[in-house]
């Protein structure tokens, strides 16, 4: 073949191969680095999501240390109920606690109040997956 | 002889280097993405310590102010201190877990000091402070509260003040104390 303008047929087909070989790989790579930042992405969303509700708890006492937000018991704010992430859920456990030290259950008198606060979330890897906060708020005197 | 036999292998030489490329690039990011899920899981330790710190902060005042004396001071809770080591442990709060909680989900400790370091009337705002580590004279105290989960650690200390309301009568009736002047280590 004098006239070689072009490239063969052959010589395309093993570029196309080895191409089509090599991005395989690198998409297998890709999705997997995408999962990993995005699992980093809603952890992050989980924390502040639980730092927001104690630090509300915390302003709510605060201001009043009878607020309705600081009742003895469970909150529970489902996928969807929270505005603008709607991929999470959210519990709230306040329990009341009284002594000097905070220890005793079931107290007569409260002087402190435990708060839990647990995020939960699907990751895109599958499963669910929580992030959990707890602290203790005590009244000014 | 044609110059444009040269060209042959061009094609598998051009899709290596672009495939060369494109691997560097998923590379670099593969190598960033792994570090996010430690970044995540660092940030969730640190904030977990820094809430247990918080926590020990309200304990360590609720003890303050429960805690009874006749004089209004804070001299019996400060027995120990020195002006080299002026920190004293409140007794019960020395790497404790939360009410309701294990060790595992973290512990806290709670100390205080008295006002007597140098430049701690610009901490505290007050324009006299104590001479004395273990003397309370003017009812105001540092708290310092350091929580830990796993390996993060964070510190937090406060000024808690006692003072009377006003028009209260003095002797006998607990005066009233109050936090401010938060700062993180």
């Amino acid at each position: 073949m004098s006239d070689a303008r072009g490239l063969s047929l052959t010589e395309i087909l093993v570029a196309t191969c080895v191409l089509a070989v090599g991005l395989a790989g690198l998409a297998t790579g890709l999705q997997y680095a995408t999962v990993s930042v995005d699992a980093g992405r809603t952890e992050t969303a989980a924390v502040l999501l639980a730092e927001e509700r104690l630090e509300r708890l915390r302003s709510a006492g605060l201001a009043d240390w009878g607020d309705r937000l600081l009742a003895s018991g469970r909150t529970r704010e489902e996928y969807g109920a929270i505005t603008g992430a709607a991929g999470f859920r959210r519990e709230t456990t306040v329990s009341d606690r009284g002594g000097p030290d905070c220890a005793a259950a079931v107290p007569t008198t409260v002087t402190c109040k435990t708060v839990r606060v647990a995020v939960s979330y699907r990751p895109a890897a599958g499963g669910e997956r929580r992030v959990e906060i707890a602290t203790v708020l005590a009244p000014r005197l | 002889m044609n110059p444009r036999r040269d060209e042959r292998g061009v094609a598998l030489i051009l899709s290596l280097i672009v495939l060369l490329t494109v691997s560097g690039l998923v590379l670099a990011f593969l190598s960033l993405s792994v570090l996010e899920p430690r970044i995540a899981r660092n940030l969730a330790d640190a904030t977990r310590a820094r809430w247990l710190a918080e926590a020990g902060l309200e304990i360590g005042y609720a003890a303050l102010a429960t805690a009874t004396e006749a004089d209004d001071s804070w001299s019996a809770l400060l027995a120990g201190a020195t002006g080299a080591d002026p920190w004293v442990a409140l007794s019960g709060l020395t790497a404790s877990a939360l009410p309701g909680l294990t060790s595992a989900e973290g512990i806290y400790t709670v100390s205080i000091r008295n006002d007597s370091e140098a430049g701690d009337a610009a901490l505290t705002g007050e324009t006299a402070v104590d001479a004395d580590a273990a003397r309370d004279a003017n009812g105001v105290l540092i708290l310092r509260s350091t929580g830990s989960f796993k390996a993060a650690l964070r510190t937090i200390e406060a000024v808690v003040k006692r003072r009377r309301a006003p028009g209260r009568p003095a002797p006998g009736v607990r005066a009233l104390p109050a936090m401010s002047n938060w700062r993180e280590r």
